[in-house]
Protein backbone atom coordinates (compact mmCIF):
# COMPACT_ATOMS: atom_id res chain seq x y z
CA UNK A 1 0.00 0.00 0.00
CA UNK A 2 1.14 3.62 -1.20
CA UNK A 3 1.22 6.37 1.55
CA UNK A 4 -0.02 9.29 -0.38
CA UNK A 5 -0.36 11.85 2.69
CA UNK A 6 0.29 12.29 6.40
CA UNK A 7 -2.83 10.74 8.26
CA UNK A 8 -4.18 10.51 11.84
CA UNK A 9 -6.79 8.44 13.27
CA UNK A 10 -8.01 7.80 16.88
CA UNK A 11 -8.70 10.45 19.96
CA UNK A 12 -7.09 10.75 23.13
CA UNK A 13 -9.86 9.27 24.72
CA UNK A 14 -9.14 6.47 27.47
CA UNK A 15 -9.03 3.20 26.13
CA UNK A 16 -8.58 5.01 22.30
CA UNK A 17 -4.75 5.65 21.32
CA UNK A 18 -4.27 8.64 18.66
CA UNK A 19 -2.00 7.32 15.49
CA UNK A 20 -0.33 9.55 13.30
CA UNK A 21 1.09 8.13 10.07
CA UNK A 22 3.84 10.34 7.67
CA UNK A 23 5.03 9.05 4.89
CA UNK A 24 8.72 9.62 4.10
CA UNK A 25 12.06 8.14 2.40
CA UNK A 26 13.69 6.83 5.34
CA UNK A 27 13.46 3.30 7.24
CA UNK A 28 10.19 2.94 9.41
CA UNK A 29 10.48 4.99 12.81
CA UNK A 30 7.64 4.48 15.98
CA UNK A 31 7.56 6.81 18.57
CA UNK A 32 5.18 6.03 21.48
CA UNK A 33 3.90 8.06 24.45
CA UNK A 34 1.84 5.80 26.39
CA UNK A 35 0.50 5.45 30.36
CA UNK A 36 1.55 2.23 29.94
CA UNK A 37 4.85 2.42 28.08
CA UNK A 38 6.89 0.24 31.22
CA UNK A 39 5.11 -2.90 30.74
CA UNK A 40 3.17 -2.30 27.33
CA UNK A 41 5.72 -0.42 25.29
CA UNK A 42 7.72 -3.07 23.54
CA UNK A 43 4.53 -5.52 22.89
CA UNK A 44 2.88 -2.13 21.53
CA UNK A 45 5.36 -1.27 18.93
CA UNK A 46 5.90 -4.68 17.97
CA UNK A 47 1.80 -5.43 17.36
CA UNK A 48 2.33 -1.82 15.07
CA UNK A 49 4.81 -3.06 13.01
CA UNK A 50 3.18 -6.00 12.26
CA UNK A 51 -0.01 -4.13 11.35
CA UNK A 52 2.12 -1.85 9.06
CA UNK A 53 3.98 -4.77 7.62
CA UNK A 54 1.10 -6.70 6.36
CA UNK A 55 0.33 -3.95 4.93
CA UNK A 56 3.56 -3.56 3.04
CA UNK A 57 4.48 -0.12 4.50
CA UNK A 58 8.87 0.24 4.86
CA UNK A 59 8.99 3.69 5.07
CA UNK A 60 7.11 5.78 7.74
CA UNK A 61 7.44 7.57 10.49
CA UNK A 62 4.25 6.72 12.85
CA UNK A 63 3.78 8.69 16.23
CA UNK A 64 1.37 6.96 18.91
CA UNK A 65 -0.20 8.58 21.79
CA UNK A 66 -1.68 5.61 23.96
CA UNK A 67 -4.11 6.23 26.49
CA UNK A 68 -4.67 2.70 27.62
CA UNK A 69 -5.92 0.98 24.05
CA UNK A 70 -6.35 -3.03 24.29
CA UNK A 71 -5.00 -4.44 21.14
CA UNK A 72 -8.33 -4.30 18.55
CA UNK A 73 -8.09 -0.57 19.07
CA UNK A 74 -4.38 -0.37 18.54
CA UNK A 75 -4.71 -2.57 15.27
CA UNK A 76 -7.87 -0.58 14.08
CA UNK A 77 -6.62 2.97 14.74
CA UNK A 78 -3.43 1.92 12.69
CA UNK A 79 -5.56 0.05 9.97
CA UNK A 80 -7.56 3.26 9.65
CA UNK A 81 -4.67 5.09 9.39
CA UNK A 82 -2.92 3.56 6.66
CA UNK A 83 -6.51 3.72 4.90
CA UNK A 84 -6.51 7.13 5.18
CA UNK A 85 -2.53 7.86 4.56
CA UNK A 86 -3.65 5.82 1.22
CA UNK A 87 -6.68 7.72 0.40
CA UNK A 88 -9.23 4.83 0.58
CA UNK A 89 -6.20 2.11 -0.68
CA UNK A 90 -7.09 -1.58 0.43
CA UNK A 91 -5.89 -2.81 3.26
CA UNK A 92 -8.56 -5.94 3.88
CA UNK B 1 -37.72 -22.02 22.40
CA UNK B 2 -36.44 -19.25 20.24
CA UNK B 3 -33.76 -16.74 20.70
CA UNK B 4 -34.39 -14.26 23.53
CA UNK B 5 -34.06 -10.77 22.14
CA UNK B 6 -35.47 -8.64 24.83
CA UNK B 7 -32.67 -6.53 24.87
CA UNK B 8 -30.52 -5.17 22.56
CA UNK B 9 -28.13 -2.77 23.13
CA UNK B 10 -26.90 -0.02 20.92
CA UNK B 11 -23.03 0.91 21.32
CA UNK B 12 -21.42 3.47 19.12
CA UNK B 13 -19.00 1.86 16.99
CA UNK B 14 -16.51 5.06 17.32
CA UNK B 15 -15.97 4.61 21.03
CA UNK B 16 -13.31 2.14 22.01
CA UNK B 17 -14.24 2.57 25.51
CA UNK B 18 -18.04 1.43 24.99
CA UNK B 19 -16.81 -1.27 22.83
CA UNK B 20 -14.38 -3.15 24.42
CA UNK B 21 -16.38 -4.46 27.17
CA UNK B 22 -20.19 -3.60 27.18
CA UNK B 23 -20.69 -7.61 27.26
CA UNK B 24 -20.58 -7.19 30.91
CA UNK B 25 -24.00 -5.88 31.06
CA UNK B 26 -25.67 -8.79 29.60
CA UNK B 27 -27.69 -8.25 27.13
CA UNK B 28 -29.67 -10.38 24.93
CA UNK B 29 -27.77 -8.87 21.77
CA UNK B 30 -25.04 -6.35 21.47
CA UNK B 31 -25.93 -3.76 18.17
CA UNK B 32 -22.59 -1.50 16.99
CA UNK B 33 -23.44 1.10 14.94
CA UNK B 34 -21.84 2.38 12.00
CA UNK B 35 -24.88 4.83 11.14
CA UNK B 36 -26.53 7.63 12.92
CA UNK B 37 -24.34 7.64 16.30
CA UNK B 38 -20.92 8.09 13.66
CA UNK B 39 -20.07 11.23 12.41
CA UNK B 40 -19.38 11.50 8.63
CA UNK B 41 -15.84 11.76 9.22
CA UNK B 42 -15.25 8.56 11.54
CA UNK B 43 -17.35 6.07 9.50
CA UNK B 44 -14.24 4.88 8.17
CA UNK B 45 -12.58 4.44 11.71
CA UNK B 46 -15.75 2.88 13.09
CA UNK B 47 -15.70 -0.06 10.46
CA UNK B 48 -12.30 -0.85 11.54
CA UNK B 49 -13.13 -0.51 14.80
CA UNK B 50 -16.48 -2.79 14.87
CA UNK B 51 -14.18 -5.20 12.74
CA UNK B 52 -11.26 -6.15 14.83
CA UNK B 53 -13.41 -5.97 18.04
CA UNK B 54 -15.61 -8.40 16.41
CA UNK B 55 -12.60 -10.67 15.10
CA UNK B 56 -10.85 -10.35 18.66
CA UNK B 57 -13.20 -9.58 21.53
CA UNK B 58 -15.18 -12.16 23.09
CA UNK B 59 -18.15 -11.14 23.43
CA UNK B 60 -19.26 -14.44 25.60
CA UNK B 61 -22.53 -15.76 23.68
CA UNK B 62 -23.87 -12.51 23.76
CA UNK B 63 -25.83 -11.70 20.03
CA UNK B 64 -23.74 -9.76 17.89
CA UNK B 65 -25.76 -7.04 15.49
CA UNK B 66 -24.12 -4.02 13.25
CA UNK B 67 -26.48 -1.76 12.12
CA UNK B 68 -24.70 -0.64 9.03
CA UNK B 69 -25.70 2.77 6.66
CA UNK B 70 -27.82 2.91 3.82
CA UNK B 71 -27.05 1.27 0.04
CA UNK B 72 -28.34 4.85 -0.61
CA UNK B 73 -25.16 6.27 1.26
CA UNK B 74 -21.62 6.09 -0.07
CA UNK B 75 -20.19 3.94 2.91
CA UNK B 76 -23.42 1.01 3.01
CA UNK B 77 -21.25 -1.12 0.18
CA UNK B 78 -17.77 -0.62 2.20
CA UNK B 79 -19.57 -1.17 5.40
CA UNK B 80 -21.39 -4.80 4.12
CA UNK B 81 -17.53 -5.68 2.58
CA UNK B 82 -16.30 -5.26 6.27
CA UNK B 83 -18.87 -6.41 8.76
CA UNK B 84 -19.70 -9.58 6.42
CA UNK B 85 -15.62 -10.46 6.61
CA UNK B 86 -16.15 -9.78 10.35
CA UNK B 87 -18.84 -11.84 10.79
CA UNK B 88 -21.56 -10.54 13.59
CA UNK B 89 -24.53 -12.90 13.76
CA UNK B 90 -26.53 -10.03 12.42
CA UNK B 91 -26.33 -7.25 9.97
CA UNK B 92 -29.14 -4.58 10.52
CA UNK B 93 -30.77 -2.74 7.68
CA UNK B 94 -31.20 0.93 8.09
CA UNK B 95 -34.50 2.81 6.85
CA UNK B 96 -35.87 -0.22 5.44
CA UNK B 97 -38.96 0.74 2.81
CA UNK B 98 -39.95 -2.17 0.59
CA UNK B 99 -38.91 -6.32 0.16
CA UNK B 100 -36.27 -5.12 -3.01
CA UNK B 101 -34.57 -3.01 -0.13
CA UNK B 102 -33.96 -6.62 1.37
CA UNK B 103 -33.31 -8.38 -1.54
CA UNK B 104 -30.43 -6.10 -2.86
CA UNK B 105 -27.97 -6.28 0.02
CA UNK B 106 -28.82 -9.88 0.46
CA UNK B 107 -27.51 -10.39 -3.35
CA UNK B 108 -24.53 -8.47 -1.90
CA UNK B 109 -23.93 -10.77 1.63
CA UNK B 110 -24.68 -13.64 -0.47
CA UNK B 111 -21.45 -12.92 -2.88
CA UNK B 112 -19.40 -11.74 -0.16
CA UNK B 113 -19.69 -15.01 1.55
CA UNK B 114 -18.88 -16.82 -1.84
CA UNK B 115 -15.72 -14.57 -1.96
CA UNK B 116 -14.22 -14.83 1.38
CA UNK B 117 -14.94 -18.87 1.85
CA UNK B 118 -18.30 -17.79 4.33
CA UNK B 119 -21.05 -20.67 4.56
CA UNK B 120 -24.11 -19.32 2.47
CA UNK B 121 -26.52 -18.14 4.81
CA UNK B 122 -24.65 -18.06 8.14
CA UNK B 123 -24.97 -14.01 7.81
CA UNK B 124 -28.28 -13.02 9.04
CA UNK B 125 -30.18 -10.24 8.75
CA UNK B 126 -32.67 -7.66 10.38
CA UNK B 127 -34.64 -4.93 8.75
CA UNK B 128 -35.24 -1.52 10.52
CA UNK B 129 -38.74 0.31 9.09
CA UNK B 130 -38.41 3.91 10.13
CA UNK B 131 -41.37 5.71 7.42
CA UNK B 132 -44.41 5.43 6.28
CA UNK B 133 -43.99 3.71 3.03
CA UNK B 134 -41.83 1.07 5.29
CA UNK B 135 -44.65 0.80 7.62
CA UNK B 136 -47.05 -0.22 5.06
CA UNK B 137 -45.05 -2.84 3.54
CA UNK B 138 -44.28 -4.51 6.32
CA UNK B 139 -46.24 -7.80 5.79
CA UNK B 140 -43.31 -8.18 2.57
CA UNK B 141 -40.23 -6.91 4.37
CA UNK B 142 -40.65 -9.28 6.83
CA UNK B 143 -41.00 -12.51 4.37
CA UNK B 144 -38.49 -10.58 1.86
CA UNK B 145 -35.54 -13.08 3.03
CA UNK B 146 -34.78 -16.08 5.12
CA UNK B 147 -31.97 -14.16 6.29
CA UNK B 148 -34.25 -12.01 8.15
CA UNK B 149 -34.31 -12.99 12.20
CA UNK B 150 -36.42 -9.64 12.99
CA UNK B 151 -38.12 -6.32 11.93
CA UNK B 152 -37.65 -3.36 14.14
CA UNK B 153 -39.37 -0.02 14.14
CA UNK B 154 -37.55 3.02 14.22
CA UNK B 155 -39.96 5.70 15.79
CA UNK B 156 -37.76 8.77 15.71
CA UNK B 157 -37.77 9.11 11.85
CA UNK B 158 -41.23 7.36 11.66
CA UNK B 159 -42.67 10.28 13.84
CA UNK B 160 -41.20 12.71 11.65
CA UNK B 161 -42.26 11.26 8.53
CA UNK B 162 -45.59 10.95 10.05
CA UNK B 163 -45.49 14.88 10.72
CA UNK B 164 -46.24 14.15 14.49
CA UNK B 165 -44.25 13.80 17.43
CA UNK B 166 -43.24 10.72 20.43
CA UNK B 167 -45.74 11.16 23.39
CA UNK B 168 -45.51 9.38 26.75
CA UNK B 169 -48.74 7.73 25.56
CA UNK B 170 -47.18 6.63 22.45
CA UNK B 171 -50.24 6.86 20.81
CA UNK B 172 -48.75 7.76 17.56
CA UNK B 173 -46.92 4.54 17.21
CA UNK B 174 -49.74 2.41 17.82
CA UNK B 175 -50.48 1.34 14.10
CA UNK B 176 -46.64 0.96 12.88
CA UNK B 177 -46.62 -1.00 16.23
CA UNK B 178 -49.09 -3.57 15.48
CA UNK B 179 -49.08 -3.43 11.92
CA UNK B 180 -45.12 -4.35 12.29
CA UNK B 181 -45.86 -6.98 15.20
CA UNK B 182 -48.08 -8.82 13.05
CA UNK B 183 -46.38 -8.91 10.03
CA UNK B 184 -43.33 -10.47 12.33
CA UNK B 185 -46.14 -12.59 13.51
CA UNK B 186 -46.57 -13.74 10.19
CA UNK B 187 -43.29 -14.24 8.94
CA UNK B 188 -42.16 -16.25 12.38
CA UNK B 189 -39.70 -13.98 12.90
CA UNK B 190 -39.03 -11.42 16.17
CA UNK B 191 -40.37 -8.36 16.09
CA UNK B 192 -38.96 -5.55 18.27
CA UNK B 193 -39.18 -2.26 19.74
CA UNK B 194 -37.62 0.98 19.02
CA UNK B 195 -35.74 3.24 21.34
CA UNK B 196 -36.95 4.90 24.35
CA UNK B 197 -34.73 7.90 24.39
CA UNK B 198 -35.19 9.86 27.82
CA UNK B 199 -32.77 7.87 29.87
CA UNK B 200 -33.15 9.63 33.02
CA UNK B 201 -37.28 8.81 33.16
CA UNK B 202 -36.74 5.30 34.39
CA UNK B 203 -40.71 5.44 35.50
CA UNK B 204 -41.67 6.44 31.85
CA UNK B 205 -39.41 3.62 30.09
CA UNK B 206 -41.31 0.78 32.28
CA UNK B 207 -44.76 1.56 31.08
CA UNK B 208 -43.66 1.99 27.63
CA UNK B 209 -42.25 -1.48 28.09
CA UNK B 210 -45.19 -2.76 29.68
CA UNK B 211 -46.73 -1.27 26.54
CA UNK B 212 -44.74 -3.17 24.30
CA UNK B 213 -44.73 -6.40 26.37
CA UNK B 214 -48.58 -6.36 26.29
CA UNK B 215 -48.94 -5.75 22.48
CA UNK B 216 -46.39 -8.77 22.13
CA UNK B 217 -43.36 -7.23 21.28
CA UNK B 218 -40.01 -10.19 21.65
CA UNK B 219 -37.82 -6.84 23.02
CA UNK B 220 -36.53 -3.25 22.43
CA UNK B 221 -33.58 -1.27 21.53
CA UNK B 222 -32.44 -0.10 24.13
CA UNK B 223 -29.58 3.12 24.66
CA UNK B 224 -28.02 2.71 27.83
CA UNK B 225 -27.04 -0.45 29.99
CA UNK B 226 -28.86 1.26 32.63
CA UNK B 227 -32.66 0.07 30.69
CA UNK B 228 -31.47 -3.89 30.74
CA UNK B 229 -32.87 -4.47 34.16
CA UNK B 230 -36.27 -3.01 33.51
CA UNK B 231 -36.47 -4.62 30.29
CA UNK B 232 -35.49 -8.28 31.68
CA UNK B 233 -37.57 -7.70 34.59
CA UNK B 234 -41.29 -6.81 32.90
CA UNK B 235 -40.24 -9.96 30.30
CA UNK B 236 -39.93 -12.16 32.98
CA UNK B 237 -42.87 -13.53 34.74
CA UNK B 238 -43.83 -13.24 37.83
CA UNK B 239 -44.15 -16.13 40.20
CA UNK B 240 -47.94 -15.89 40.14
CA UNK B 241 -47.86 -16.64 36.62
CA UNK B 242 -44.97 -19.09 36.40
CA UNK B 243 -47.17 -21.64 39.36
CA UNK B 244 -50.47 -20.82 37.42
CA UNK B 245 -48.44 -21.87 33.83
CA UNK B 246 -46.79 -25.65 35.64
CA UNK B 247 -50.70 -26.00 37.03
CA UNK B 248 -51.87 -25.86 33.15
CA UNK B 249 -49.12 -28.04 32.48
CA UNK B 250 -49.97 -30.51 34.99
CA UNK B 251 -53.54 -30.66 34.29
CA UNK B 252 -53.06 -31.10 30.53
CA UNK B 253 -50.54 -34.10 31.29
CA UNK B 254 -53.26 -35.44 33.59
CA UNK B 255 -56.23 -35.45 30.66
CA UNK B 256 -53.53 -36.70 28.06
CA UNK B 257 -53.02 -39.58 30.44
CA UNK B 258 -56.75 -40.16 30.92
CA UNK B 259 -57.31 -40.08 27.44
CA UNK B 260 -59.99 -36.42 27.93
CA UNK B 261 -59.40 -34.04 25.01
CA UNK B 262 -61.03 -30.70 26.79
CA UNK B 263 -59.98 -29.98 30.38
CA UNK B 264 -60.94 -27.27 32.84
CA UNK B 265 -58.49 -25.64 35.44
CA UNK B 266 -60.52 -23.46 38.28
CA UNK B 267 -63.10 -23.17 36.47
CA UNK B 268 -61.60 -22.11 32.64
CA UNK B 269 -61.54 -23.99 29.61
CA UNK B 270 -57.53 -24.99 29.09
CA UNK B 271 -57.16 -25.61 25.07
CA UNK B 272 -54.64 -25.30 22.51
CA UNK B 273 -53.18 -21.66 22.68
CA UNK B 274 -53.45 -21.43 26.41
CA UNK B 275 -50.95 -24.51 26.56
CA UNK B 276 -48.82 -22.81 24.40
CA UNK B 277 -48.88 -19.16 26.47
CA UNK B 278 -47.66 -21.67 29.36
CA UNK B 279 -45.05 -23.20 27.92
CA UNK B 280 -43.32 -20.04 27.20
CA UNK B 281 -43.96 -18.83 30.62
CA UNK B 282 -42.42 -22.03 32.26
CA UNK B 283 -39.51 -21.68 29.48
CA UNK B 284 -38.91 -17.93 30.08
CA UNK B 285 -39.45 -18.56 33.66
CA UNK B 286 -36.48 -20.93 33.32
CA UNK B 287 -33.88 -18.80 31.63
CA UNK B 288 -34.72 -15.59 34.17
Amino acid sequence: MELLKKAIAGTMESSDIMVEIIPWEKDLEINLKSDVEKQYGNQIRSLVKEVLEEGGVKNACVNLNDKGALDFVIKARVKTALYRASQGGSYE
Amino acid sequence: MSKLRRTMLYVPGSRPSMIKDIYIYKPDAIMFDLEDSVSLKEKDSARFLVSEALQNVDYRGIETVVRINGLDTEFGQEDLKMMVKAQPDVIRLPKTETAEDVKEVEKIIEDLELEYGIEKGKTKMMAAIESATGVMNAMEIAKSSDRLIGIAIGAEDYVTNLKTKRTPEGTELLFARCQLLNAARSAGIAALDTVYSYVENMEGFRKEVEHIKGLGFDGKSIINPRQIETVHEVFTPTVEEYEDALQVLEAIKRAEESGSGVISLNGKMIDKPIVERAKRVVELSKIN
